[in-house]
Order: structure tokens, then C-alpha cells, then sequence
């Protein structure tokens, strides 16, 4: 229960309209995408600058109230999700772009911005941020370094951490601190921007970040490549990388993947298709020709049955679209999906969807899986189909524990948020953990900065 | 409780079951909704309405002046529903909710002032015109006898300049019945109100090129408000009213002949709004099926059915008018055309449409929106206007009279009070 005086002197801070404690909004900050976890926070609280963050901080230590920082709320492993209750401390209101650096190819933000908004915004300036998770159109810059996000074109460019070059932020004790700064070499100090990047919320608010971005491509082609077998496609993937050429999206479908989407949108699988692969090579539009030729060549020594290219953007579509169905065309099977995020190093993908069949076999239950071939990130989808036995849940922990066994781990893109803190210890090692544990006691004494998150309690 | 709180209650949690399962919490309709970029909360975003809504048909919320808040800070655009990957449809969501507060709380303070507002002093208009519509309020304020195009409003909250579209002489649905040959096809002209009442100049048009391409204009007398604005207020029993009426007028001319509609929202209730709300009355249900199937928006008839080269070949050559596109929500989000009106439009025209930024972005009226939220209705004006002064165009077309009643407003206080607002049928008449 929160003491009268903290509500009034939150009040007092912000004014009427920026804090709430009524019914209908301790709801609807009570959730994030995940779909099982939800825990309802005492308050809630929308501050407009850096000062007003050290000041709530200060008050909710003073208090001893648990504050939790939230973005877009688009996270899947209920890292918003006040599992230890207090307030919710909404960034919503720092969404402007501050500056934007053309010379120096980077861009001041606010942690609210929405990441198309960020990009939108330098591609009309002949830019590009690259990263880009499936949830750009609503998730916010702040949640994506919070949780270093992911995407299609990491194979490439890399994930969010590699775009950060330095940030504001205001410690759970409310001093405000700064990392990194705006030159690409700087080795001043410690490399505290890093830490920050993926902590989820457990170690500061994010305020502010410097963030990298690149001239954009001046083309993009695309095209799909068909094998027998998993095996195959991997093969075909090591022969593409040993071309030199770096695809900007490497993704790939395996056998049931294929089979469902070509059962909900009949894009034209054979029934020998197995493993589907759809890659896209960007860059200056003349060197593109030589680009697509290599890897027309590498899939044909190994074994492609069907190589299609794209010449124009309904083309392009098309390619893309097998893909896209995935999300929907699983739903034919089954309402009820299981889903999970792993990953491990790429040359294991084989190996790891062996293991995952044998687990399917195991539990007689359905496996799927796609996802990011070129940097070792697999979407596991499971599901008993559509006869209404429960999901075997041992199944799951099956899974990600196949993928520690190759050297991956439970989590690739999605954070560990409230949802896998239990499964940590699979990755990380005790003395590993208890340097971690360090760290966040010296940042946030009271632990009041998002509870509950990345590791277990004590 | 009484049956009708009982059956508003029923239906909440029908629609929420209906919905609600749909939502994956994204929030990718945060992103796209025009409160939520002016007061950024969650409880104003269609997740958090969505979410409400589920507690209220739940139980677990009381039904509050403060809940209902939220619920009536939306301007029922359908942007969210139409971003949404997995198709919730939040404006079902929280016009039911809408529903169940009325039943609950009584019709929200401010709306019955404007309804009271109404009723008193307009009585020579007679119980027909003023069934809680609209644009009433602002029609009605605007009666002859007033000169300028500014009034103040004499309304609670209502306390800006606001421009008001005069009311005409005689409305237009007195001075035409049928219009063009007998031996002609013919559509079924649903006028809506602000065409009907005010803005007269649009059923001329559309006459004026109907008749040109030797299409009858059949305007049944019978018709009236299609019950958008009583809805907008969760008015339920209005609603039901309305459509019966117009269900009915609509009928007479037979299962085949288009319904022309010139109103973006008029268009979208006869086609989805009806059908979602009175499906399953066992009375009207049947009669709806006809209606959705024969309603077309004026451009989409135009496109489809006589072709737009026959539409350029109608105009001819000429001055070239420099426009852009304002696209309706109902328009766009609901009823999913764009290609079509920019096509006419473009022929209309007899030059290409300068697009804005954000042509999809609402202008902010809302029906009522307006009036009760007055601040924020002028925040998404104004950006809207700003947009489509940066286009460069001299004319701003759209297909929705509200729309052409909250551009003009804005156009005046913004960069170019030169510009002009026009429906796209009106260019086009003008250009024969
Ligand atoms: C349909 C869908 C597709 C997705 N696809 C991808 C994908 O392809 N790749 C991927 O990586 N992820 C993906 N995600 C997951 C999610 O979108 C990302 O984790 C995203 O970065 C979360 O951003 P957000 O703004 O919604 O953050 P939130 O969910 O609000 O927060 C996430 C975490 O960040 C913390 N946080 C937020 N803002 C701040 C701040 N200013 N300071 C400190 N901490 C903060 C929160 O406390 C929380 O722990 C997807 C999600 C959905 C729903
Ligand atoms: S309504 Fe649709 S867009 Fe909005 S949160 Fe739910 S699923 Fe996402
Ligand atoms: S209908 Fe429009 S205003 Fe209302 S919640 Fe949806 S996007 Fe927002």
C-alpha cells in the first residue's frame, strides 16, 4: 500500500494529469505482450524530463516503493509487469527527436520515441537505423535498449547495442549519470554505456541516447531459395558467407513452416521442399548484380531446388509473403501456441532443429521453426494441434535446454523480463550471477528499480 | 437492474468476448491514434480502452464518471482497428461500452446540454430534424438572421469561434425526389444530414453529374439521420430508431439499385455500423442484409461502375485545379477506399493529387468530439491543416461533410486562409 503522503508529494511533483491511482489505470498498466503475466501496479506516474525521473526515483527510495519503466509495453517476457507492485513510471512523454547529426551520422533521442518514427525520420535524410524488430511500428527506442532488440537485418548491421554510442541516465537512487559520448573511437573510462543496453530496466532510466546511424543502402534485392533439407539450406548458407557477400536478411522457414504457409496461402512449395530460405543483399545498386550471382551460385552447388528473385516491389512482396503468413497460417493448426526465443551459434541451427524434432517426436507434440538463420536466432512455436491435451510444459524447458547444450542461450531477442528469470542459471554461472547481483546492489542499494526482472530474488 | 441496463450490460460482454480475445497487447494502435499522440496515457489508447472495457463487463470496475473518461476521449476514427494485425475491433468495443454507461450513469452531462441546447428554441424545426444529430448544434445555431461565418457558441464548453456551415433555405431532400429520365438507370441518393440541411451544394453535384453520365438520382423523402451522432453518445434506442426508418425509405426502391451515399460515416453505418449493432434483432436483422450490399461512397461508384476514363472524358479539358486529399477515417479506415477517391478526384481535377503528409490523419471532429473535447479536437486540426497547407494545393477535397465543416474551420485560423474545401463531387461538377 502506498502511504498517502508519497501519492501527494508524486502530486505535488508532477501535477494532477501526470500521475494516477485510480482503478482503470492501475489496469491497463497492469500487462505488456506477454500473454500470461500480469500484476497490478499502486500508481502511475508520466514524468517530462530528466529532473522530474531523479526526483521520483528519489522519492520512491525514500519510500522504499518499487518503480518499474515503461516503454511501448510491446515486451513478451513481462518486463513492464510490476510484479513487485508500486508505480509504473511511463515514458510516453519523452518523445522527441532531439537532434540529428547528418555529418556525424547520429541522432540525439528521447527514449519514448517510437523506433519507425527514428527511422522514418533519418530515411528522409538518406539515412538508416538499422536495427529493426518486428515491432518497430510500436516499440519504443528506450525499450529497445533496454532490451537490446533485435531483427531481420541483424546478420548484417547487428543488434540495438551496436547503434548506441552513449546515454543518459538517472540511477535507481536518482543521480543522474552519462555514458560514452558522440565519438566513434572513446575509450574513456569504463564501456558503462554496454551495461545498460539490455538490463531491462533493472539499473537506471534511460533518458536519453546517442545513437548511430549509417548512410542508407541505395538498393535492396531479394530473393528465396528452396532445399530438400535443413542440412542442405545450412550448407548453402556457409557457401553464401564464404562468397564474402553479407546478406541483410537471412531468414528461414523448416519443413513444417513450409508446409503450413503453403497450405494457408499456396505460394508454390513442392512437396520435396523442406527448408525455405529468403535473403536479401543491400548496397550500391551496381554491385547488387554481382551479389545475387554469388548466391545464385553457392545455393546451387548445394542442392536448391527452386531460386527466385525478385524484379520489382510486387515481386519483392511476393517473396516476403511466405514469411509474413507464417504469423497467421500456424493458427490452422491450432489456436494454442507455446512460443520461445533462443538462440545459438550458427552452425548448430542444423543440429538444433534435429534435437527439436526428436522433442516433437518425444511429447508427440507439433514444432515449427523460423527465423534469423544468419545470426543463430530461432522462434520455436509448439503446440499439441488441435485435439485439446494440455501442452506438455516439460517440453519448453526441453527445448531451451537443447539449446544450451549447443552453446546458446534462453534468451536471443525477448529478454529475460519476469517470465525466465528461473531458467538463468542454464546460461549464466554462480559467480557470473553474483557479480550481477553486485552490480545492481551498488546501483539501486534499496532495490527499488524494477524487481523481479532478469534475476531471480535473493 | 433494469432490462435496459441488463441488455446494455449483455452486450458488453458480448462484444468484449467478441474482441477481446483478438488483442495481443501490441499497443501498435497506440501509434496511430490521434489522442494518444496529444495526451499520451494508456488509458486513451484502444489497448487500455479495450482493457477497461473487459473489466467493466467483468465486474471488475465500477462504472465511473472518471472510467467513462476514456471511454469518451476517442474520436471513434477506426485507426486502431484498422492498424490492428489481428483486426480487434476497439471502436465496437468502446461504443458498446459507451452503450452500457448511458444505461448506467445517464447520457454524459455535457451531450445532454447540447441536447437540451437543441430542444429549446428549435422546436420550428420540427422533432425530425433534430433527432440529437450531429451537427445540430451548430447548424441550428447558424439559422438566417446571423450574417458572418464565425458564431459564438451560447453553449456549455462550447466557447470558441467556430465556423458553421449556414443552414439552407429549404432543405434539399424538399426540393429533390427524382432527378433525371425515367427511362435512365437510377440510384438511391442517401443524402445524410449535413447534405440534407446544410451543405446542399453537395446533393446538387451529385445530381449534376449523375445526370450528365444519364443516371437517375432517386432521393426517398422517407430517409433521415443515419444515427452516427446518437451512437457516438451510446444512445442505443436512437440508433435503432434511425436505422428502422432509413432501412425502411431504403428499401422501397427495390434489391438492386446502388445506395449512393456522399458521407463518409453515413457509409460506413449503412454498410458495417447496422449490420454490427441490429444483425441479430430478429425484426430488422433480416431487412439489413440488402442495405450493406447495395451501399456504395459516391467515388467507389464512380470508379467502379462508370470507370474513371469515362469520367475524364465527362470533364474535358480545362483549368487544371491544384488539390490534395483529406482521406475520412470512415473512409479510409472503415470502409477501405483510397485509390478510388484519389482517382476521381484526380480526373475531377484534371491533374494529379498533391498528397500531404498524413493524408489518413483525422481532422479531429468526431461528431461531437468537437464540442465535448474541444482542445484537443483543435490540436488534431491543426496539425492536419498544417500538413495540407505543405502540400501546396489550393483546394483541399474530401469526401465527408464533417470533415469539410472541421477543415474549413481550421483552414481559416492556419497558414492559407486562402484554401478552399471541397467534396470531390462538388470538383467535379464544377469542372463539367
Ligand atoms: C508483435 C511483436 C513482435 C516483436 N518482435 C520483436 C523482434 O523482432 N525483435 C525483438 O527484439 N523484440 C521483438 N518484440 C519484443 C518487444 O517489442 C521488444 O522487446 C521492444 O524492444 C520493447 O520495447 P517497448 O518500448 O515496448 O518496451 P517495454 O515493453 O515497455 O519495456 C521493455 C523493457 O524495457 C524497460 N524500459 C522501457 N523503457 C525504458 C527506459 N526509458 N529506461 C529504462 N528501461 C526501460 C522496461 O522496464 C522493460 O523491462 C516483439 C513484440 C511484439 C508484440
Ligand atoms: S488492439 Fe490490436 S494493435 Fe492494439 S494492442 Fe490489441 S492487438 Fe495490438
Ligand atoms: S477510434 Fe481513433 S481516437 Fe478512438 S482509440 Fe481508436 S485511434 Fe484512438
Amino acid at each position: 500500500m502506498l502511504k498517502q503522503e508519497f501519492k501527494d508529494r508524486i502530486e505535488a511533483l508532477v501535477g494532477k494529469d501526470r500521475c494516477s491511482f485510480a482503478p482503470e489505470d492501475l489496469i491497463i498498466y497492469s500487462y505488456d505482450a506477454n500473454a500470461e503475466k500480469r500484476a497490478m501496479p499502486e500508481g502511475v506516474v508520466s514524468p517530462e524530463t530528466t529532473e522530474e525521473v531523479a526526483a521520483i526515483l528519489k522519492l520512491a527510495n525514500e519510500y522504499e516503493v518499487p518503480v518499474v519503466p515503461r516503454g511501448g509495453a510491446s515486451g513478451y517476457t513481462g518486463g513492464v509487469v510490476p510484479v513487485c507492485g508500486g508505480m509504473i513510471l511511463a515514458m510516453d512523454r519523452f518523445n522527441r527527436i532531439l537532434e540529428i547529426d547528418r555529418d556525424n551520422f547520429l541522432v540525439i533521442v528521447e527514449p519514448g520515441v517510437i523506433t519507425r518514427e527514428l527511422q522514418e525520420t533519418v530515411d528522409k535524410l538518406g539515412l538508416m537505423y538499422p536495427p529493426d524488430p518486428a515491432s518497430t511500428a510500436f516499440s519504443t527506442i528506450g525499450g529497445n535498449i533496454a532490451e537490446n532488440s533485435g531483427g531481420l537485418r541483424a546478420v548484417k548491421y547487428g543488434v540495438t547495442k551496436n547503434y548506441v554510442m552513449g546515454l543518459e541516465v538517472v540511477l535507481p537512487t536518482g543521480e543522474v549519470v552519462r555514458t560514452g559520448s558522440k565519438c566513434i573511437k572513446d575509450v574513456v573510462g569504463y564501456n558503462l554505456t554496454e551495461l545498460f543496453v539490455g538490463s531491462e530496466g533493472t539499473l537506471g532510466v534511460i533518458t536519453k541516447a546517442v545513437i548511430r546511424v549509417v548512410p542508407k543502402p541505395e538498393a535492396v534485392r531479394t530473393m528465396t531459395a528452396t532445399f530438400r533439407t535443413l542440412e542442405d539450406a545450412a550448407e548453402a548458407v556457409k557457401a553464401i558467407f564464404a562468397t564474402g557477400v553479407r546478406p541483410s536478411t537471412l531468414e528461414f522457414l523448416d519443413r513444417i513452416s513450409v508446409e503450413v504457409v503453403e497450405r494457408a496461402i499456396h505460394f508454390g512449395a513442392k512437396p520435396e521442399e523442406g527448408a525455405l530460405l529468403l535473403i536479401e543483399v543491400d548496397g550500391p545498386d551496381i554491385a547488387l548484380d554481382g551479389d545475387v550471382k554469388h548466391i545464385e551460385d553457392a545455393c546451387g552447388k548445394c542442392g536448391v531446388i527452386t531460386f527466385r528473385k525478385a524484379r520489382s516491389d510486387e515481386e519483392r512482396e511476393e517473396l516476403w509473403k511466405a514469411r509474413r503468413a507464417l504469423s497467421f497460417a500456424v493458427c490452422e493448426i491450432s489456436d494454442q501456441w507455446e512460443d520461445d526465443d533462443i538462440s545459438v551459434p550458427i552452425s548448430r541451427i542444423p543440429q538444433m532443429i534435429r534435437k527439436l524434432d526428436e522433442i516433437a517426436e518425444r511429447h508427440k507434440i507439433i514444432i515449427y521453426n523460423f527465423g534469423h538463420y544468419g545470426d543463430g536466432n530461432i522462434h520455436v512455436g509448439m503446440t499439441t494441434g488441435k485435439d485439446g491435451r494440455p501442452f506438455p510444459m516439460e517440453a519448453k524447458d526441453e527445448v531451451v535446454q537443447a539449446a544450451v547444450s549447443l552453446e546458446g542461450r534462453i534468451a536471443a531477442e525477448h529478454g529475460i523480463g519476469c517470465v525466465k528469470v528461473h531458467n538463468l542459471h542454464w546460461n549464466i554461472d554462480e559467480p557470473t550471477l553474483r557479480m550481477m547481483r553486485s552490480f545492481k546492489k551498488l546501483l539501486d542499494p534499496k532495490g527499488i528499480l524494477n524487481p523481479g526482472k532478469v534475476m531471480p530474488k535473493e | 437492474m433494469t432490462d435496459e441496463k441488463k441488455a446494455a450490460l449483455d452486450n458488453l460482454k458480448k462484444v468484449v468476448k467478441e474482441e477481446l480475445y483478438k488483442c495481443i497487447r501490441c499497443g501498435e494502435c497506440r501509434t496511430v491514434c490521434p489522442v494518444f499522440r496529444e495526451t499520451p496515457a494508456e488509458r486513451y489508447t484502444a489497448r487500455g480502452k479495450m482493457q477497461i472495457a473487459e473489466a467493466l463487463a467483468e465486474g471488475r470496475l465500477e462504472f465511473t464518471e472518471h472510467v467513462r473518461e476514456a471511454l469518451d476521449n476517442c474520436l471513434l476514427c477506426t485507426g486502431c482497428a484498422a492498424q490492428c494485425g489481428s483486426e480487434a475491433r476497439a471502436d465496437r468495443v468502446i461504443m458498446a461500452a459507451r452503450q452500457a454507461f448511458a444505461e448506467e450513469l445517464g447520457l454524459p452531462a455535457i451531450k445532454k446540454a447540447i441536447s437540451f441546447a437543441l430542444t429549446q428554441g428549435n422546436a420550428a424545426l420540427g422533432a425530425e430534424a433534430r433527432v440529437g444529430a450531429l451537427f445540430q448544434p451548430l447548424l441550428f445555431r447558424g439559422v438566417p438572421g446571423d450574417s458572418g461565418l464565425y458564431r459564438r457558441f451560447a453553449m456549455p464548453a462550447v466557447d470558441e469561434r467556430q465556423y458553421i456551415p449556414r443552414l439552407a433555405a429549404v432543405p434539399f431532400r424538399k426540393r429533390v425526389k427524382f432527378a433525371g429520365k425515367a427511362e435512365w438507370p437510377a440510384v438511391t441518393f442517401f443524402t445524410g444530414c449535413m447534405t440534407n440541411y446544410a451543405m446542399t451544394e453537395i446533393g446538387d453535384s451529385m445530381v449534376k453529374v449523375f445526370n450528365a453520365l444519364e443516371i437517375a438520382v432517386r432521393v426517398p423523402s422517407e430517409q433521415g439521420c443515419c444515427g452516427m451522432p446518437m451512437l457516438i453518445s451510446g444512445d442505443r434506442a436512437a440508433v435503432r430508431k434511425a436505422a428502422e426508418r432509413n432501412v425502411r425509405a431504403l428499401a422501397a426502391s427495390g434489391p438492386e439499385e446502388p445506395i449512393i451515399v456522399v458521407c463518409a460515416s453515413g457509409g460506413h453505418m449503412l454498410r458495417h455500423g447496422y449490420h454490427e449493432l441490429f444483425g441479430d434483432d430478429p425484426e430488422l436483422g433480416p431487412l439489413l442484409e440488402g442495405i450493406a450490399a447495395r451501399t456504395m461512397d459516391v467515388t467507389e461508384y464512380l470508379a467502379a461502375r462508370v470507370g474513371v476514363e469515362r469520367i475524364a472524358a465527362l470533364v474535358g479539358e480545362g483549368p487544371v485545379l491544384a488539390v490534395t486529399w483529406h482521406d475520412p477515417c470512415h473512409l479510409r479506415k472503415a470502409q477501405k477506399l483510397t485509390r478510388e477517391p484519389r482517382a476521381v478526384l484526380a480526373a475531377a481535377a484534371r491533374s494529379p493529387v498533391r498528397e500531404m503528409a498524413h493524408p489518413e490523419a483525422c481532422c479531429g471532429l468526431g461528431g461531437t468530439y468537437c464540442l465535448t473535447h474541444m482542445d484537443l479536437s483543435k490540436r488534431i486540426q491543426t496539425r492536419k491543416i498544417e500538413d495540407a497547407a505543405a502540400s501546396g494545393a489550393d483546394c483541399i477535397a474530401t469526401a465527408c461533410p464533417g470533415c469539410i465543416m472541421q477543415l474549413r474551420d481550421g483552414v481559416r485560423r492556419g497558414p492559407r486562409p486562402d484554401m478552399q474545401v471541397k467534396h470531390v463531387i462538388q470538383i467535379l461538377a464544377e469542372a463539367l
